[in-house]
């Protein structure tokens, strides 16, 4: 591997177990220490609740001055993250900062989920289906998180 | 009007005091720094409320936005703001702003904050503090100045040439992101940014503290890491037996026939 890992990513791993954020656990990998397993239970009140996510986050070499890479691993049915699982949110790509960590980045996730925006879409025919018919792209959520996101 | 001589006796002590006045009270707002007025000092903002029958009626106080002392010391300062008010014998206003200034000059260079970049001790290695307040190393802001400059030409070159308007050239702060650049030229603005923060570096005094982690706490992360991982894989494994993980290489598959069967 690459270097000694930087002091900031062995600190933010230990806050991560030792505190870690209600409904999020966030785990690294045996052998890679910059891959984390993620899990993101579904919000209360949103259609994907009940359901818990896994995704799988990254420190790139530049880390913190890059932003974390993170992907959903579980299918979801919400417009602001495609069938690759990619999501779409700001701070992941030109807004992001240094002084945002992994445990914000997973929380803005967790957020995403409450507050689904059709406006901004990653998957375009989720987005328009959340547009058009905002019942039946709720019913969809549902059916997927119960199909898919069981523990 | 026993205000009126207390807020005149202020305004002469301190500069720029903002003094708002309307028929039922007057408000004043300021940003109290610290005795050594440097551009490192540690700072609050005040507003006061003052009421008819001032100042047998108490004066209402609001401290916000502590900059420079830690999240404890700003809970100790509150208390004791409220104390000078109860036993001031005159002047309890300007009381109240000496009492801060004293605090913030006092605390300020025993700081127990974290720069938010490493997320180590600020009082590690010099720091500075930007123009909206926010404390950071100098060396991790330089390093993340360095990092924004290499991404604005980054961001120009991958730009068509009509679209290089669009590319943001400004430098922001990294905590609340804050414009400290003044135009959009940006080799020029990063000189001016680097220049006057190397000049204004300080080193802080660490009180002592316990290193964040000891044995016992490493030992029993451990044991949550290797709760997790087996929950985690679990609940993976369920998951991917019931259909519910992404395939890439499927996905994308059929991503790819979606695209070719639009171009022909």
């Amino acid at each position: 591997m690459a270097g000694a890992l930087p002091r900031r990513i062995i600190k933010e791993t230990q806050r991560l177990l030792a505190d870690p954020v209600p409904g999020i656990s966030a785990n690294p990998d045996e052998s890679n220490a910059r891959y984390f397993h993620v899990m993101i239970a579904g919000p209360d009140e949103s259609p994907f609740a009940g359901g818990v996510f896994k995704l799988e986050l990254f420190l790139p070499e530049e880390y913190p001055m890059a932003a974390p890479k993170v992907r959903f691993m579980t299918k979801i049915y919400h417009p602001n993250i495609d069938k690759l699982g990619r999501i779409c949110l700001d701070i992941l790509k030109d807004k992001w900062s240094p002084a945002l960590q992994i445990r914000t980045v997973l929380l803005s996730i967790q957020a995403l989920l409450s507050a689904p925006n059709p406006e901004d879409p990653l998957a375009t025919d989720v987005a328009e289906q959340w547009k058009t018919n905002e019942a039946e792209a709720i019913k969809t959520a549902k059916q997927w998180t119960l199909a898919y996101a069981q523990a | 009007m026993a205000e009126n001589a207390e807020i005149e006796a202020l305004c002469s002590i301190w500069e720029d005091v903002e003094v708002i006045e309307d028929s039922q009270k007057k408000i004043i707002k300021h940003k109290i720094r610290s005795m050594e007025n440097e551009a490192t000092s540690a700072s609050i903002r005040i507003r006061i409320e003052i009421f008819e029958g001032y100042p047998e009626v108490e004066p209402k106080i609001e401290l916000s936005m502590a900059r420079g002392i830690s999240e404890r010391d700003f809970e100790e300062l509150k208390l004791k703001v409220v104390e000078c008010v109860k036993e001031s014998l005159g002047m309890p206003i300007v009381d109240v702003f000496q009492t801060c200034c004293d605090f913030l000059t006092d605390r300020q260079h025993f700081s127990d904050l974290d720069c938010s970049i490493c997320i180590s001790p600020l009082s590690n290695s010099p720091i500075i503090v930007t123009s909206c307040d926010h404390f950071l190393h100098f060396s991790c802001f330089s390093k993340y100045l360095h990092f924004s400059k290499t991404e604005i030409v980054k961001n120009l070159q991958e730009a068509q040439k009509y679209d290089k308007d669009k590319v943001d050239q400004h430098f922001y702060c990294p905590i609340c992101r804050y414009n400290l650049s003044n135009s959009t030229e940006f080799e020029r603005e990063f000189q001016k940014i680097l220049e006057f923060y190397k000049k204004n570096q300080k080193t802080l005094k660490a009180p002592r503290r316990d290193s964040v982690v000891n044995g016992e706490d490493a030992e029993r992360n451990l044991k949550i890491w290797r709760e997790q991982q087996k929950r985690l894989a679990k609940i993976f494994e369920k998951q991917k037996l019931a259909g519910g993980i992404i395939d890439i290489e499927e996905e994308k598959k059929r991503l790819r026939l979606i695209s070719e069967n639009f171009n022909e």
